[in-house]
């Protein structure tokens, strides 16, 4: 598969927006965004184990 | 409430540390989960008085049962904890303020006393279960103490929860075992999908780790990690004719991330008091989903590593006022910076990798770990490039 190296700022901000569109066109990929846990611990974040 | 602090949203409670397995990967040394502590029940009346008589509660708060198998301890105890957990919001707070309860399990003691337990409660209860997919996946961690396997265990305790009609979630840490197979690791949940109510992988933080082959990773195992991502996203997307949806909370949260590039999330994550934890023997932590106190130890100079107090003997407002409270505070915030700084990435994060600076580096002051790049980079590089890859598609196909 193909694989991209690390993405520069200019990079992702094409990407995001590309996302943003095709969220707007209702055609992102076949996953909802979950946006009620998107900023919260719940899932049990990376830091479970230190 | 003050303006440096959040309201409480989750509290994870450690009803006790005992674990009926010994999974070598776990967050807790080996001494804490022999140990049979409980919880005492005036521990959660001190800690959930603090909390609904100072309104420091969100207007929905999630009290987590985790750290030690909270099935160890009988039902009666949960049920008491949860009357009183409840009349106590209802004393001392809006009664409108929703109160969820959760349990993680490995779900190997799940009987008839639980289902009925959870049947009882289920309009208030939610269920994670760990389990790390097919048995060669899960039995190479996820050993009892005598180093036999538990998937047939796991697995018939799911099948119990599948019988009564009570939903489960399920959390599976991610090995080198199951980046050999993405495959074998989907299939195995896609055929329990109808009864799960959510799908997580977690990636152990400390990637550094020397001594747990098969779980060590380091910035070059990206490639491994993005072939590993994509795979899983082209297997659950609907647009795959051969596959089912299912949806790995993973990418949607990302997907959310990606959204809403402008909420800083990093700084949100880390908010103190958002996420409480409290051991069995009434330690506060917060900042953090952690609640070992050994580790780091030393870093506050007092021996309890992050932990901001004992609530048998100091109020939430106490602990709030300490100058340990204020150190933390302000060296999560430093650390924040030098990502928000440096990171092309930042806007992108889940926050919560300040410890794993700590521990690669010595220092907060730092900004790329390991982690990051595994956990975060690489999972944004991967969930950007299959939407642009199908948009790509879907482009072709108009």
């Amino acid at each position: 598969m193909r694989r991209t190296v690390v993405k520069n700022q200019k990079q992702l901000q094409e990407l995001i927006e590309l996302a943003r569109t095709q969220s707007a066109r209702g055609v992102l990929v076949g996953h909802q965004a979950d946006s009620a846990e998107a900023t919260t611990t719940k899932s049990w974040g990376p830091q479970m184990r230190v | 409430m003050r303006n440096d602090i959040a309201p409480v949203e989750m509290v994870v409670l450690q009803g006790t540390p005992f674990c009926n397995l010994n999974c070598s990967y776990c967050d807790l040394s080996v001494e804490s989960r022999k140990r049979r502590d409980t919880m005492s029940l005036s521990t959660l009346e001190r800690v959930f008085t603090d909390i609904f008589e100072n309104d420091l509660a969100a207007d929905h708060v999630a009290i987590v049962w985790h750290s030690g198998e909270p099935l160890t301890l009988p039902t009666g105890y949960y049920q008491q904890a949860i009357d009183l957990i409840t009349r106590l919001r209802n004393q001392k707070a809006r009664r409108d303020i929703e109160l969820e309860f959760d349990f993680q399990t490995n779900a190997v003691l799940i009987s008839e006393d639980w289902i009925e337990f959870f049947k009882r409660n289920q309009h208030q209860l939610h269920l994670g279960v760990s389990c790390d997919g097919p048995a060669n996946m899960h039995d190479a961690f996820r050993k009892n103490w005598g180093g036999k396997s538990t998937h047939s265990k796991v697995v018939a305790g799911m099948q119990k929860l599948v019988e009564a009609e009570i939903p489960f979630k399920v959390i599976s840490v991610i090995t080198d075992e199951t980046l050999r197979d993405p495959d074998g690791f989907l299939e195995f949940f896609i055929r329990w999908s109808d009864a799960l109510s959510g799908f997580h992988f977690n990636i152990i933080a400390d990637g550094t780790l020397a001594d747990q082959t098969g779980l060590t990773y380091g910035r070059q195992d990206r490639d491994r990690y993005y072939n590993f991502y994509r795979r899983l996203l082209r297997r659950t997307q609907s647009r795959s004719m051969d596959a089912a949806v299912f949806d790995v909370q993973n990418f949607t949260q990302a997907i959310a991330r990606i959204l809403r590039p402008d909420n800083d999330t990093v700084a949100i994550a880390s908010l103190p008091i958002r996420t409480l934890n409290v051991d069995a023997a009434g330690f506060v932590t917060t900042f953090y989903a952690g609640l070992e106190k050994s580790a780091f130890a030393d870093h506050y100079d007092d021996g309890l590593g992050l932990a901001l107090g004992n609530i048998l003997h100091s109020s939430l407002e106490q602990m709030l006022n300490t100058s340990k409270f204020r150190r933390i505070s302000a060296d999560f915030k430093n650390s924040q910076a030098v990502c928000k700084a440096t990171c092309d990435y930042y806007q992108l994060c889940s926050g919560g990798f300040e410890l794993s600076k700590l521990s690669e580096h010595g220092t907060y002051n730092a900004a790329e770990t390991a982690a990051c790049s595994i956990i975060v980079k690489t999972l944004a590089d991967a969930v950007l490039d299959d939407i642009k890859d199908s948009a790509s598609l879907s482009e072709a196909a108009e």
